[in-house]
């Protein structure tokens, strides 16, 4: 293509009215992921791809990687049944790979090489996955609440300590202690709503 | 029960509400290790959604793309034609005082980051009004493998991803200045795009696109 060979460099770097270009309004990853932004299932993987692969990892083992490339495959065919406003992609696209994962189990069980003993446990297998990633989505959620809130729900589940006791160590009024276990617990809530979301 | 149960008529009372969950966190942080995905696996899911949803013809879906920035194009538009006007009447007469004899002035329009579809590395395009030709700054380290080349593209892509037209800037050859035609309204071309063609004669786009990114 040409070369346009006018234009000196300087030019080129410092133009005369720079700082008159228009900054757009920048959308979220999750309104980019669902409009079909192919730059956004790119960004989604590099930032849920660990976790995303871990999980597949930790349900089947071996096959985590195929697993893995079919959760987000399917994320992206099914993008305009994300509804951001339910969860986070995070916890959504966890839940893909929950239920993929059960499918992939399941289907292992069928196979006939694969021993009597072994398929009587699908039922085990599927409880297993089903808490794993429960308990992804829920500790993922609750990194993701805000300052205050993370820590009183923290010490509240991990800390097992009382309202009361979170509310002195805090130096927090009671009541806003109270308020941040609930509202805390119905963000996690949500988040866990959205990975059981079926696509 | 917890210990904090006992103690904490509270939580009595956020465990009927929420009461299997809340057991699920006592459990403590989740044992999943996240894994650092291999290259392949990126490029086997980016193969697989672009084999399902590329038609490499103009009236096809060729690619997808984020329509909020594409929404916000009319009225960036008309604020585009504002500062233009702006530019016209505060920026020549200055520029013609600053500067002497009749050397060109380079207007940035637009900026756009062009990111990375592969595992490569990102290229940017900035876009530029000089006294009415408008033409783009490609700044990109891309090249293609054998058998094959870089062409740059502007895509119209409408509100639901699919790319309603296109054209080619022609090859490229690497950073540097691309002209635009007069004919082009790039409100309506707003995206830049740069894919890898196979030497195959065939002009249409391959779908194979390496970045893109919208003009804003």
């Amino acid at each position: 293509m040409t070369l346009t060979a006018t234009f000196p460099s300087a030019t080129l770097r410092m133009p005369v009215m720079h700082a008159r270009y228009i900054r757009p309004v920048p959308a979220s990853l999750e309104q980019r992921f669902v409009a079909g932004d192919e730059l956004a299932l790119k960004e989604a993987f590099d930032e849920h791809g660990p976790l995303v692969l871990g999980l597949c990892r930790r349900v089947v083992g071996n096959d985590a990687e195929d697993l893995a490339q079919q959760v987000f495959v399917a994320a992206w065919k099914s993008r305009h049944r994300f509804d951001p406003s339910k969860g986070s992609l995070k916890s959504w696209m966890a839940g893909i790979a929950r239920f993929k994962s059960i499918d992939h189990v399941r289907a292992a069980g069928r196979r006939p090489s694969t021993g009597g003993g072994e398929a009587a446990d699908f039922g085990e297998m599927q409880a297993d996955a089903e808490r794993v990633t429960d308990r992804m989505v829920l500790t993922e959620a609750l990194s993701g609440l805000s300052g205050d809130r993370r820590r009183v729900v923290e010490l509240a589940f991990y800390g097992d300590l009382t309202h009361a006791e979170i509310s002195e160590q805090l130096a927090m009024p009671l009541g806003t202690v109270k308020s941040h276990v609930r509202r805390g617990l119905e963000t996690l809530r949500s988040e866990l709503e959205a990975s059981r979301e079926q696509i | 029960m917890s210990r904090s149960d006992a103690n904490d008529p509270e939580m009595n009372e956020l465990a009927a509400e929420f009461g299997s969950m809340m057991n699920l966190l006592r459990e403590g942080p989740h044992d999943v290790r996240p894994e650092t995905p291999s290259a392949n696996l990126w490029e086997s899911i980016r193969s697989e959604v672009q084999a399902d949803s590329v038609v490499p013809a103009s009236e096809g879906k060729v690619v997808s793309l984020d329509d909020a920035r594409q929404r916000s194009w009319g009225r960036r538009g008309a604020i585009l034609t504002a500062v233009a006007a702006a530019i016209l009447l505060v920026g020549v007469p200055l520029g013609l005082a600053a500067r002497s004899g009749n050397e060109s002035t380079d207007v940035l329009l637009a900026a756009g980051e062009l990111g990375a579809l592969d595992s490569g590395s990102a290229s940017a395009a900035d876009l530029y009004d000089t006294e009415g030709n408008l033409w783009l700054d490609l700044e990109t380290d891309r090249s293609a493998g054998a058998d094959a080349f870089l062409e740059l593209w502007l895509l119209d892509v409408a509100e639901d991803g699919s790319v309603r037209d296109l054209i080619s800037l022609g090859e490229v050859d690497g950073s540097g200045a691309y002209d635009i035609p007069d004919d082009i309204d790039v409100a309506r071309f707003a995206v830049v795009d740069i894919s890898v063609e196979p030497d195959d004669g065939n002009p249409e786009h391959s779908g194979d696109s390496v970045v893109r990114g919208g003009l804003s």
